[in-house]
């Protein structure tokens, strides 16, 4: 019995990080397509530089690529870098960018030039999807 | 069936312009205050407040899975008070809420997401974003 169980308890361990790396393959294809996304031009380059989507549960979080992005920011557009927090309490993941104009992307001109929001919407289903076919390679 | 987009965002826009818009349509400037986003760029005649429609793409990995988006986005003028884009994202929502099931293709409507007020600085004007989706069932 408490071999069962620990083989359940494995079972389960390795299902929620294969979730995680489905989502994250997931978020790769995502964070390319943010990059080169035509919905606005560049000035700084800031913007399309470190739009990112980032899987987050069993480990994995956005510490490290957020500080990266803000580094970017600060590089390119030094003074326009901003972060905040969200509580994601199990496995998710974020659609973020670290500048501090990228509500004014998103909503000006009826949105023409948003790139998160679209994105979030286009991929809202995709995100069950790739983390259930990853909790099944993991099998 | 596939699925005549064109159809269902022509039908997600002339439900507002269509006399069952009536009721959004009155909280709105005049006759030419419900128009595309192309056409922001010319906005001479335009009387707020109006609303713009934004095709906003197809998602879904099936025909029976799949979305329709778009989005109309309720403007006001700068000093104009939100409550003004709160009635109009009500009555959108009444709107698509109260639309037939299966009147176009094989799917129904519904208004999905509504914003905040935010200003707009590029037009010198507060909006509000309504989001609204066509799902095909089956």
């Amino acid at each position: 019995m408490k071999e069962l169980i620990a083989g359940l308890q494995r079972f389960r361990a390795a299902q929620r990080r294969g979730m995680v790396d489905g989502l994250q393959r997931l978020c790769n294809t995502l964070s390319d397509a943010m990059q080169n996304d035509p919905a606005h031009g560049d000035v700084t380059g800031a913007s399309h530089a470190n739009y990112a989507a980032i899987p987050v549960g069993e480990g994995a979080d956005t510490a490290a690529t957020v500080q990266s992005m803000v580094a970017v920011v600060e590089e390119l557009n030094p003074g326009h870098s901003e972060t905040g927090t969200v509580n994601i309490p199990d496995i998710g993941a974020i659609i973020t960018s670290a500048t501090d104009y990228q509500w004014e992307l998103e909503t000006q001109y009826a949105g023409r030039k948003a790139v998160i929001g679209p994105t979030l919407q286009g991929s809202a289903t995709d995100f069950t999807r790739y983390a259930a076919e990853g909790a099944k390679v993991a099998r | 069936m596939p699925i005549d987009y064109a159809a269902v965002y022509s039908a997600l826009y002339t439900r507002v312009t269509d006399s069952d818009g009536a009721a959004v349509r009155a909280l709105l400037g005049g006759t030419t205050s419900v128009f595309p986003r192309a056409e922001l760029n010319s906005l001479s005649g335009r009387v707020l407040p109006y609303l713009v429609f934004a095709e906003g793409g197809v998602t879904g990995e099936s025909e029976g899975m799949r979305d329709v988006l778009a989005s109309w986005w309720a403007y006001i003028a700068h000093t104009g008070n939100p409550r003004r884009l709160y009635q109009i994202a009500s009555e959108l929502d009444e709107l698509y809420g109260s639309m037939s099931a299966l009147a176009i293709a094989g799917g129904r409507l519904g208004v999905t997401y509504i914003g905040r007020p935010f200003y707009d600085a590029a037009l010198g004007l507060q909006g509000l974003e309504v989001r609204i989706g066509y799902r095909r069932l089956g």
